[in-house]
């Protein structure tokens, strides 16, 4: 490796981050910029920066340049990069890529190689030196195959991720979310539609069981009355009594049109239960027709 | 139609022209007054409650006036003794001592209405001797005993203040069969007509308007007797009653809780039986007023809070909360339960 001649381009070749300058007569200057020339092993990359400074009317012969591709049996260089810099400046990277398996730390050498001018004066050169850089092993050598053990084999594949168990944990996790929101639902009473409307159905199932065990005894007529009066407290949501039928009406204006049926259903529901005992000529028929037709207004208009 | 029927529809108009005399004294409050002449005609002792200046007095002195007979009033005071409802000594005009009857025994047996104002500021001795009063109309003083058969006691009692006052025991409220609420009217006619109207400004001229012995005193008892005798109550109300008792007395056993108190451990003791024959009672007037002769739940209800409001006792830790809370669980309790 030659040295440049001139303490000035020892001063500038010092205050790069250079590690080494190289210079050909009259050679324009090139400074390497390189990372640290230690630590290296099998598979890592090395990247040097040359900045070239070509003399005023040099032009550098860009097959000079090394050619990336295998330099020698553990190396590699990837990637030839040459970006113009500040006036006549180039920066030209290089990438390397280092293929030696060392079995003790041993010290290599980037090989060095000539930068070529051509300029108004000829053709001038720079040269590139070598560039020493260190390797180490990945592992010891304390386990060889001579004690009786197995060699050093190449790494394990890795295991196939278990994406099973995640699955089924997120359905599971899932399944739980959807029970959660839907005991939620069932507290704020969301799933009422199911129930909604279904009072004077459940009535009227009702009175057909009753009719079938026998509809014109007076204990079955009572019974029926008392069904129709569940449907329609449930339907108010507190029991009704007939002094509040007015205000039942305001609140629940679709029953209003059956209004007369409503009132002398309660007229003769309250005399049956609390006045004389008969209900005059309210029969079983006229009890089902009302659970009919509010069940119809039911069904329309849910309350 | 029977007799007792017939005693029953001829007294009728008497009962309406009683409420008329009141109410023309004692305006905005109807229901105040609908449950005096219910328990007048049940014969049942009143506790009145309500803010200072409602009219509360002015509606015992109307009721007074209005069923006639003779009508005594004593102030609760922290200092009153049982003795000064009995008699009072004095000096004559000769200087010798004397002794005279007090307020209690002063009319003898035609005292109609006694009125005990402001019961909370008397001691509990007091109570007590009131409470045999109410209970027998009767009381032993001189060595001897005095009967007053048509006596009926009414107080009231100021909500206000609580310095200085002494709360019923719970044995002296059961005794009286309603605690009527009279609330300060809100509707502006009324105050207009309580403030600018001088009629309401002299009480003695207000009262002066109602005709006096509306009611015959010496027949209410015989007239109570007969609306009890001919007013029935069938099976589907005696359900339902019972049902309504057993919400008062446990009311989270029919899922009743109020949202701000534990229902399970709110009531310290329900409605007595009592009680509930004092409801019954009163429910029955209540038919009869509308011209009934059978009792149908919203007489029931119509009378529940004023017949068992005082009667639900609540834990110590809830009492403070009374004015509150009771009103809130009687409503619940009447909207919980059904009937038929």
């Amino acid at each position: 490796m030659r040295l440049p001649p001139r303490p000035s381009r020892k001063l500038a070749a010092a205050c790069a981050l250079a590690v080494a300058t190289g210079w050909a007569d009259a050679a324009p200057t090139v400074r390497l910029a390189a990372p640290h020339a230690y630590g290296y092993t099998v598979g890592d990359t090395v990247r040097h920066v040359l900045t070239v400074d070509p003399e005023p009317g040099d032009r550098l012969d860009m097959a000079s340049l090394p050619q990336p591709g295998p330099v020698n049996r553990w190396l590699e260089l990837r990637r030839v990069a040459v970006e113009p810099g500040p006036g006549t400046q180039l920066n030209i990277a290089l990438e390397y890529q280092t293929f030696y398996v060392p079995l003790t730390v041993k010290t290599l050498a980037i090989p060095g190689f000539s930068l070529r001018f051509t300029g108004t004066t000829g053709t001038t050169t720079a040269a590139i030196p070598a560039w020493p850089f260190s390797v180490s092993p990945v592992h010891g050598l304390a386990v060889l195959s001579g004690d009786g053990l197995d060699a050093v084999q190449a790494d394990a594949s890795p295991a196939a991720p278990d994406t099973a168990t995640p699955l089924i944990r997120s359905g599971g996790l899932a399944l739980a979310g959807l029970l959660a929101l839907a005991y939620l639902g069932h507290l704020r009473g969301f799933w009422g539609w199911g129930r909604r409307g279904r009072h004077f159905r459940e009535a009227r199932r009702a009175l057909r069981r009753l009719a079938t065990g026998g509809g014109g005894e007076a204990a079955v007529l009572r019974a029926g009355f008392a069904v129709v009066h569940r449907a329609f407290d449930r339907t108010l949501e507190e029991p009704l009594f007939a002094e509040r039928l007015p205000q039942f009406f305001a609140d629940h204006a679709a029953y209003a049109g059956m209004r007369g049926e409503i009132e002398a259903f309660f007229q003769a529901s309250y005399a049956l239960f609390f006045g004389e005992g008969g209900v005059g000529n309210y029969g079983w028929d006229r009890l089902e027709n009302l659970c009919r037709a509010c069940l119809r207004i039911e069904r329309n208009r849910p309350a | 139609m029977n007799q007792n029927d017939k005693r029953l529809a001829d007294s009728w108009p008497q009962a309406l022209a009683f409420e008329e005399q009141i109410k023309n004294a004692i305006v905005g409050q109807d229901q105040a007054v609908r449950l005096v002449a219910i328990a007048v005609f049940a014969r049942g002792h009143v506790l009145l409650e309500g803010g200072v200046g409602v009219g509360k007095t002015t509606l015992l002195r109307a009721v007074a006036r209005a069923i006639g007979g003779e009508c005594e009033r004593i102030e609760g005071t922290i200092d009153l003794m049982p003795s000064d409802l009995i008699y009072y000594t004095y000096l004559d005009d000769q200087g010798k001592p004397g002794v005279a009857p007090g307020p209690l025994l002063r009319r003898g047996g035609g005292l109609s209405t006694f009125f005990f104002n402001e019961i909370n500021r008397a001691r509990p001795q007091v109570h007590s001797l009131l409470l045999r009063v109410m209970a027998e109309r009767a009381v032993t003083a001189f060595n001897r005993e005095y009967s007053f058969p048509h006596l009926q006691v009414f107080a009231d009692r100021n909500r206000v203040e609580k310095e200085e006052t002494f709360e019923l025991p719970a044995a002296a409220r059961d005794r009286f069969m309603l605690e009527i609420a009279v609330p300060t009217p809100t509707q502006p006619d009324i105050l207009d007509l309580l403030a600018f109207e001088p009629r309401f400004h002299d009480p003695d001229a207000l009262l002066a308007a109602v005709a006096p012995g509306v009611l015959a005193f010496e027949t209410l008892n015989e007239l109570a007797a007969a609306i009890q005798a001919g007013i029935t109550a069938t099976p589907a109300l005696k359900t339902y009653v019972r049902e309504l008792w057993r919400a008062a007395s446990e009311p989270e056993a029919l899922g009743i809780r109020l949202p701000d108190a534990d229902s399970g451990d709110l009531i310290e003791a329900g409605p007595s039986p009592r009680g509930m024959s004092h409801l019954i009672r009163a429910a029955r007037v209540r038919a009869w007023l509308a011209q009934r002769s059978h009792v149908l739940p919203e007489d029931v209800q119509a009378v529940f809070p004023a017949a068992m409001g005082h009667r639900i006792f609540l834990k110590p830790v809830y009492e403070y909360r009374r004015a509150e809370l009771v009103p809130e669980l009687v409503g619940r309790i009447l909207r919980s339960v059904a009937a038929p």
